[in-house]
């Protein structure tokens, strides 16, 4: 029997606006709703009063218990980060780990289900964290909004959007904070949403908070970061986190039409190095960092697009930073700009 | 040329890139494939139900090239494809 299907008996219902989609977060009670909650007030989800909220492009529901069954066969299996196994077809999305279940069924879901499970599950702050962003992530996908591990910044005298890729640690919050403390704008340090528009691609801020090493914390490598309040990263024992608007107070931008797309790396040479890359070697680059794209079928047509159209809008170059870019700040500054290409500019998105 | 008509898998997204290059993404075995654009017309022919002979006649009418050495190129491309799994019988 899929109980699925019955009607949830609904406690919390809130509203969200995320990169000009609406999002609605439907909970058993106020437990089951709070960790998303939680970290939704870190990101730059915007709640919405019921009664003014449009109708939602996608729902996540969040309920105890297990999941029902689900049909396996013609499914594709495999483990993902934490021991979590996933589970995925041409039309059903599932996820599992720690007790937790989520779930999105049936051509052209847009709702996705999440069951906590047993609660005798050692249920860390990390493991709720990890299960949020999961749901949400998969929410994200179903309404056309892709996940990218990527900076971006706007470069002042162009507006030219330029965006940072790269795996945690490759240099992306401390290139990020220097050209802000340089009066560029700031879109993230860490996380965006791509979305189709008008045939191109615009990156919107997921995360409000930027992440530092505590080295380069502590050698303060923007004025003023030592005077900031920062707190623990919980799942990244050397890194700190702060508010960015405490530091830059006019920085912040909420979206931008990418026009230079940088593959950062940390290279820890004296002389930082740059290369152009064809368009074919910078897609093959961002499937890589994007297995979503690639493993979650329903979303993977447009994901595949997103990801194709930033590749033809951008510039794109592998970044080997070296320690000529850290602390410097002027010197990163005009190292950036010399690769945004003369006639990029902003683009109305 | 010896080739019944094929069209794409389903798994398989293609995207262009510019200069009429593209990228097809095989959900099935998560490889990807660089094509450059008489491959892309080629392959853009078959997601039209393009018969191969269609497809030679629309390789001659946009390049110069025979139709003896198109008929080769788009032999070689659908085998290809043919090989690894991103299309089928229509």
């Amino acid at each position: 029997m899929d109980t699925s299907s019955f009607p949830l008996r609904l406690a919390r219902r809130k509203h969200y606006a995320v990169a000009s989609r609406s999002l609605c977060l439907e909970a058993e009670d106020e437990e089951a709703s709070r960790p998303f909650e939680r970290i939704y007030a870190g990101w730059h989800l915007h709640p919405r009063e019921a009664d003014t909220a449009p109708e939602p492009d996608v729902t996540i529901r969040v309920r105890r218990g297990s999941p029902p069954p689900l049909r396996t066969d013609g499914l594709e299996s495999f483990e993902t980060a934490g021991g979590w196994l996933c589970r995925a077809g041409e039309n059903t999305y599932s996820h599992e780990g720690r007790g937790f279940s989520i779930r999105a069924v049936g051509e052209g879901a847009r709702r996705v289900d999440v069951w906590l499970g047993d609660t005798g599950q050692q249920r860390t702050p990390l493991a709720f964290a990890r299960l949020v962003f999961e749901a949400t992530s998969a929410a994200f996908r179903r309404c056309g909004l892709f996940d990218l591990h990527a900076a971006a910044c706007i470069e002042p005298r162009s507006g030219a959007c330029v965006l940072l890729a790269g795996p945690s640690g490759s240099g992306k919050s401390t290139l990020t904070m220097q050209l802000a403390a340089r009066g560029w704008q700031y879109i993230s340090d860490d996380s965006l949403l791509l979305a189709e528009a008008g045939g191109g691609v615009e990156a919107w801020g997921v995360r409000r908070a930027f992440a530092v090493t505590k080295e380069a914390h502590a050698a303060e490598l923007v004025p003023g970061l030592k005077d900031v309040e920062t707190k623990a990263v919980p799942f990244d024992p050397l890194k700190l986190r702060f508010h960015p608007r405490d530091l830059f107070p006019e920085g912040f931008r909420e979206k931008g039409a990418p026009r230079v797309l940088f593959f950062a790396s940390l290279s820890h040479e004296r002389e930082s190095r740059c290369r152009e890359l064809p368009r074919w070697e910078a897609m093959s680059r961002l499937l890589r960092m994007c297995p979503w794209a690639c493993y979650d079928r329903a979303a993977a047509r447009g994901y595949v697009a997103a990801l194709a159209a930033l590749a033809r809008q951008c510039v794109c170059h592998e970044l080997r930073a070296g320690t000529d870019l850290l602390g410097d700040l002027d010197y990163a500054a005009a190292y950036v700009s010399a690769h945004v290409p003369a006639g990029a500019h902003a683009v109305s998105v | 040329m010896n080739l019944e008509t094929l069209i794409p898998s389903d798994q398989v997204v293609c995207v262009d890139l510019s200069g009429g290059e593209g990228v097809l993404v095989d959900l099935n075995s998560k490889k990807y494939f660089q094509l450059n654009e008489t491959a892309m017309l080629v392959w853009r022919g078959l997601e039209r139900n393009r018969a191969p002979e269609e497809i030679v006649g629309e390789l001659t009418a946009a390049y110069d090239v025979t139709p003896e050495r198109a008929a080769e190129s788009v032999e070689r491309l659908l085998r290809e494809f043919q090989s690894r799994k991103i299309v089928k019988p229509r």
